[in-house]
């Protein structure tokens, strides 16, 4: 068994029994003694542990600091690591801002291509067909499914992640949050709306 | 599943929370706010195929729970302190060794299956950047 994968990129160790665990769920699943599903089933329980605390604070930075917003929005993967975020699945990435006019939204179509080291682990939905179908062709039926519904007046984009270029989106400000420190606007931002089928939380809603 | 983000019912936590009571060398769990904790995404991968397992096929608990302590002695056995210690690693070697005395798994096929992953460039399925949105649904009105 070699030690690592190619010369150039050596395998982590962490990378290394990440590999070990999707290999023992491929086996066990194509052996027929477990289904996806009831793994899923349970791991819902726990997907938002490993959360999007990151993409939080990076979001919360492009609120209180109009600098480093427009670096965010220019080379999001440049301006990630100025905050010491980054790392693999995150090399290239595009961050897609919300306006009054254009609410942005998130998908993989093929698979399940995400930002992780700034968004975290991906929610189960993301990667079924239903989203990754649905999201690219009803995506205001989507959002309406997560309680969200954007104003008619406001144009949807859909952007499709890949392992190239993963996008995640710069949800508006909440309203109402002038004096917030940092810290109070990053408990605002959730992981589904830095995928963009959800809104920040209003100030009223923590 | 009803709509996109329907949690499951009833919540699993309450058996899954008795199932991690019921495990052994309790103060070695990994807890955030008394809830188990998990910092990566295999951890929690790992966990929840042996929970899932244990409802589907029914395999003892404690079948699970020997593997863990001979599994955690053994990294004792191996090392003076904790420097390099997981729970979840510890977990994760449990679990394999139950699949593999069980045998749902043989060890060589999983390390082939292993590497054959780890051998895939990153992404493989899914390589080319999309620089365009691929829907733009402009105002309704």
């Amino acid at each position: 068994m070699s030690l690592t994968h190619d010369d150039t990129h050596p395998a982590t160790t962490d990378e290394r029994i990440a590999a070990r665990v999707k290999a023992m769920e491929a086996i066990l699943v194509e052996k027929g003694l477990i289904g996806t599903d009831a793994i899923d089933y349970m791991s819902s329980v726990y997907e938002n542990q490993v959360g999007p605390q990151l993409g939080a604070q990076v979001t919360a930075r492009a609120w209180t600091d109009p600098d480093f917003k427009i670096r965010l929005l220019a080379d999001a993967t440049g301006a990630c690591r100025e905050m010491g975020v980054g790392g693999l699945q995150g090399e290239e990435m595009l961050v897609k801002e919300n306006t009054e006019d254009v609410h942005n939204i998130v998908v993989c179509t093929l698979c399940s291509c995400y930002p992780w080291p700034v968004l975290g682990l991906p929610p189960n939905w993301y990667k079924y067909p239903a989203y990754r179908a649905r999201a690219v062709r009803d995506p205001r039926g989507v959002m309406a499914e997560f309680g969200f519904e954007p104003p008619d007046t406001v144009e949807i984009r859909v952007w499709d992640s890949s392992a190239e270029l993963r996008y995640w989106v710069l949800p508006r400000r909440p309203a109402g949050t002038d004096d917030f420190t940092e810290e109070q606007l990053a408990a605002l931002v959730t992981r589904d709306s830095l995928i963009g089928v959800t809104a920040a939380l209003s100030p009223a809603a923590v | 599943m009803r709509t996109m983000n329907d949690r499951p019912t009833p919540d699993p936590k309450v058996e899954i929370d008795s199932l991690i009571d019921a495990l052994p060398l309790g103060e070695r769990i990994p807890r955030r706010a008394g809830e188990l904790a998990f910092d990566r995404a295999w951890e929690i991968r790992s966990f929840s195929m042996t929970v899932a397992l244990h409802v589907e096929l029914g395999f003892e608990w404690t079948d699970f729970q020997k593997e863990l302590i001979a599994a955690v002695r053994h990294w004792e056995s191996e090392h003076t302190d904790l420097d390099g210690w997981s729970y979840h690693e510890r977990w994760l070697v449990a679990f394999e060794r139950l699949a593999e005395t069980s045998g749902w798994i043989e060890s060589a096929d999983l390390d082939a299956r292993t590497e054959q992953i780890l051998a895939q460039p990153p992404g493989a399925d899914h390589q080319h950047a999309v620089r365009e949105p691929v829907t733009v649904q402009p105002p309704r009105r």
